[in-house]
């Protein structure tokens, strides 16, 4: 090998590890357990904010909680495994986005129940999520994060400008919100169910 | 020509880690590289002794846990070693 293709070499080999290489140590059945969570929550939550504000705000902060709680619960006994008794900078600043973007998607919300605008609250949700997943794709260099987190936004803002023509945005009767509901069943828990296992079976691959 | 130190496969890649990512466990960087721990051992020994990382051993309750850290002199003498990479490979 000539030293010339040698030191080519040696800089693609420096770039591939600089573009991609960001260490990230995550347990990917927490983004299954946010799936599922976000599921349960499309499906139920608009119903029970309906019928009551306590109960539904109660419901909505009981499974966030409970998603934080698997999500710390796993990313520790992965750190572990990588002698981290702590957490990365990377992971703390990731925590914190999320955990002030799910804050106020808890507390629009309450609001936006309690103004009977249900449907906006999918919208908010679906926003939150896939701005999300941008930070974390761009934080992380993962293109999978990235594409799905601009699609959630894409998807949310094409909702906010159907909405403008829809006059009842607090009826659970209407093809809107099923409409609704589906988009985000589909981009904030099917997406991530579906990323997570892609990037586990790229993981189990690469071992 | 090129630092010694840094233009070696391993040692360029492990260097580039922890540019990337400023400190990592010695398991991490280990998983990162595909190496065994002797032969990370012997690659941070070179670049310790050369200063460009700053090996930290502490315990975890009883577990021994060592971080790596990249210094500021690391730092430098990689961008001086990427800068001539690149002149080298435009001037042939």
């Amino acid at each position: 090998m000539s030293e010339k293709d040698e030191a080519l070499q040696h800089l693609e080999g420096i770039k591939s590890v600089l573009d991609d290489k960001k260490f990230f140590p995550y347990n990917y059945n927490a983004l299954i357990s946010w799936g599922v969570i976000s599921i349960i929550l499309s499906l139920f939550l608009p119903f029970l904010l309906k019928s009551s504000l306590v109960y539904g705000s109660f419901f909505l902060i009981l499974l966030v909680g409970a998603g934080f709680f698997v999500e710390g619960f796993l990313i520790k006994k992965e750190n572990i495994s990588y002698d981290i008794d702590d957490c990365t900078r990377r992971q703390k600043f990731i925590f914190r986005i999320y955990l002030v973007t799910s804050l106020f998607g808890i507390a629009m919300s309450i609001l936006l129940a309690k103004h009977q605008l249900l449907i906006p609250v999918f919208m908010l949700w679906i926003f939150i999520c896939g701005l999300g997943n941008v930070v974390v794709g761009h934080t992380i260099n993962k293109r999978l994060f990235l594409t799905a987190g601009y699609f959630s936004i894409s998807l949310a803002i094409l909702l906010i400008f159907i909405s403008v023509f829809i006059s009842d945005l607090g009826s659970v009767a209407s093809w809107f919100f099923r409409a609704s509901q589906l988009a985000t069943i589909i981009s904030i828990g099917v997406v991530p169910i579906y990323l997570a296992s892609v990037i586990k079976k790229e993981e189990a691959k690469s071992v | 020509m090129f630092d010694p130190l840094l233009h070696q496969s391993i040692r360029s890649k492990l260097i580039s880690f922890l540019i990337a990512n400023e400190e990592l466990p010695f398991r991490a960087l280990k998983e990162m590289l595909d190496v065994t721990d002797g032969n990370l051992s012997s690659h941070l020994t070179k670049l310790e002794k050369g200063g460009y990382v700053k090996i930290e051993k502490s315990f975890e309750g009883k577990r021994p846990k060592t971080t790596i850290h990249i210094t500021d002199e690391g730092v430098g003498a990689f961008k001086k070693y990427i800068d001539e990479l690149r002149v080298f490979v435009q001037e042939n």
